[in-house]
């Protein structure tokens, strides 16, 4: 999901921006340099993931997975998807320079909420909590993200744009259940390949005495 | 389902599968960091720009620099067109939405709505024009590398780089999948079965990820990686950007100017 650029005003692109350079200076901070190979395989990983379209019906969507990005990555979400978008706005005009900030924002704020509210479920790797914990990211993850940008809009254009704003969260209503669906059954799966690697825990371990 | 558009487009995937071929490809070479500079500084601009003139003066002056990076730097028409395509893509749900508004005499014609679509469309495509131009023939690699020469903080950097060079890995493993998928019968449909095929290649990828993330972990420890890499010699700035510096802030000046004119 990316805001086109020219879209959102000066004042709510620069708050954006400023909360998103937050959430990438705490990610940076959290990421110790062992770990950056493993943010960035995910990084990569969840990258090549959203240019997968799946058909729906007439059309297609393309996964997003922001939410099973967060809860794998944690905080390190921040400067990982604020990578991809840059290369995505450099490489491909995806989203853009101008609305980087805005656009990080929007995907790793919910991903971050969706780690610390999925990462208990990670602790004993069971199918069916791995499904709920698949499912759950892929909801917060999608559903915030619609929700941020609703809210950026909101700012920018006031009633202008409630109309844009009710069918962007429309459009969005399969991309959730597709990337909930596909989310968990890939969690579950990886619960069953590599047990230790979600039993380690995230690339952002929480901190504190251990 | 569709192949990675990133990684296909990116040359840094060639260099990984085929080092012969992809060097032999023409690519910009030296610094690009004053062209990643002036991108970034005139999608900031363009993005609070209101007047329609200045607009449509950006318009035209981002069309002729796309046309100039046709001819000089190999901009690829269908590349270029691709990407106006991905642009527009959203602008189709403003257009579906602000030029109509629902009043009390139900659902009516706004002017004021077809405005603030134009403009946002003019802003968009501006923007858009401007940046393929100024990129033109840049890979991930060399946008990294500029990205980190502009002063990213270091271990943003790292993870950039890193991250351009896993694109390529991770691409060619997806892309390794999916044939394998394919080759097997399956196509994505609309139906539950494709979804968990997706989910099963999605985990595959995880897991090629995660087990890489360990064995250059174990790698970069034998050769005792102290949390940075030596750095890399750095270009010189081609003079040919310098040119291009003087046409886009000439461009953004008149744009600026241009409301103040009458």
């Amino acid at each position: 999901m990316h805001l086109a650029e020219g879209v959102l005003d000066g004042p709510t692109l620069a708050a954006a921006a400023l909360l998103a350079a937050g959430g990438v200076a705490l990610g940076l901070r959290r990421l110790d340099d062992r770990r950056l190979p493993l943010a960035a395989l995910l990084g990569a990983v969840f990258l090549v993931a959203s240019t997968v379209h799946v058909p729906i019906g007439l059309g297609s969507v393309h996964l997003v997975l922001n939410g099973l990005a967060g809860l794998l990555l944690g905080w390190a979400v921040f400067p990982v998807l604020a990578v991809a978008l840059l290369l995505q706005a450099a490489l491909l005009s995806f989203g853009g320079f101008a609305v980087l900030g805005a656009n990080t924002l929007l995907l790793a704020a919910p991903a971050v909420l969706a780690h610390y509210a999925c990462r208990r479920l990670l602790g004993s790797p069971s199918r069916p909590r791995l499904l709920a914990a698949g499912a759950l990211a892929g909801t917060i993850g999608i559903a915030g993200a619609a929700l941020l940008a609703a809210l950026l809009l909101a700012a920018s254009g006031g009633r202008a744009f409630t109309d844009l704003i009710a069918l962007l969260v429309a459009v969005h209503l399969p991309v959730l259940v597709v990337d909930a669906t596909i989310g968990a059954l890939a969690l579950a799966m990886l619960g069953r390949l590599l047990p230790h690697a979600l039993r380690a825990g995230p690339v952002d371990p929480p901190r504190g005495p251990t | 389902m569709k192949a990675p558009a990133l990684a296909q487009d990116d040359p840094g995937r060639a260099a990984a599968v085929r080092p012969g071929v992809a060097a032999a490809r023409p690519g910009r070479r030296g610094d690009a960091r004053v062209r990643l500079a002036l991108a970034v500084g005139a999608s900031v601009t363009i993005a609070l720009i209101e007047a329609p003139a200045s607009l449509l003066w950006l318009l035209a002056a981002a069309a002729t620099g796309c046309a100039f990076a046709v001819l000089t730097d190999g901009l690829r028409l269908a590349q270029l067109a691709r990407r106006l395509l991905a642009v527009n893509a959203f602008l189709v749900l403003v257009w579906l939405t602000l030029p109509l508004e629902f009043g009390p005499d139900g659902l009516a014609w706004s002017a004021q709505g077809v405005e603030l679509a134009a403009r946002i469309s003019a802003r968009a495509n501006a923007i858009a024009l401007a940046v393929c131009a100024l990129l033109a023939g840049l890979d991930a690699h060399g946008i990294a590398r500029a990205a980190a020469a502009l002063g990213l903080p270091a271990r943003c950097a790292r993870l950039m780089l890193l991250m351009v060079r896993y694109i390529a890995v991770i691409g060619e493993t997806w892309r390794r999948l999916d044939r394998a998928a394919r080759a097997r019968g399956f196509a994505a449909r609309a139906d539950r079965r494709t979804l968990a095929v997706l989910a099963h290649l999605l985990a595959l990828l995880l897991a090629h990820a995660l087990l890489r993330a360990e064995r250059v972990d174990l790698a970069l420890r034998a050769r005792a990686f102290a949390g940075a890499f030596a750095a890399v010699a750095r270009t010189a700035v081609p003079r040919s950007d310098w040119v291009w510096a003087t046409g886009t802030l000439a461009a953004l000046a008149v744009a600026l100017l241009l409301p103040h004119l009458h």
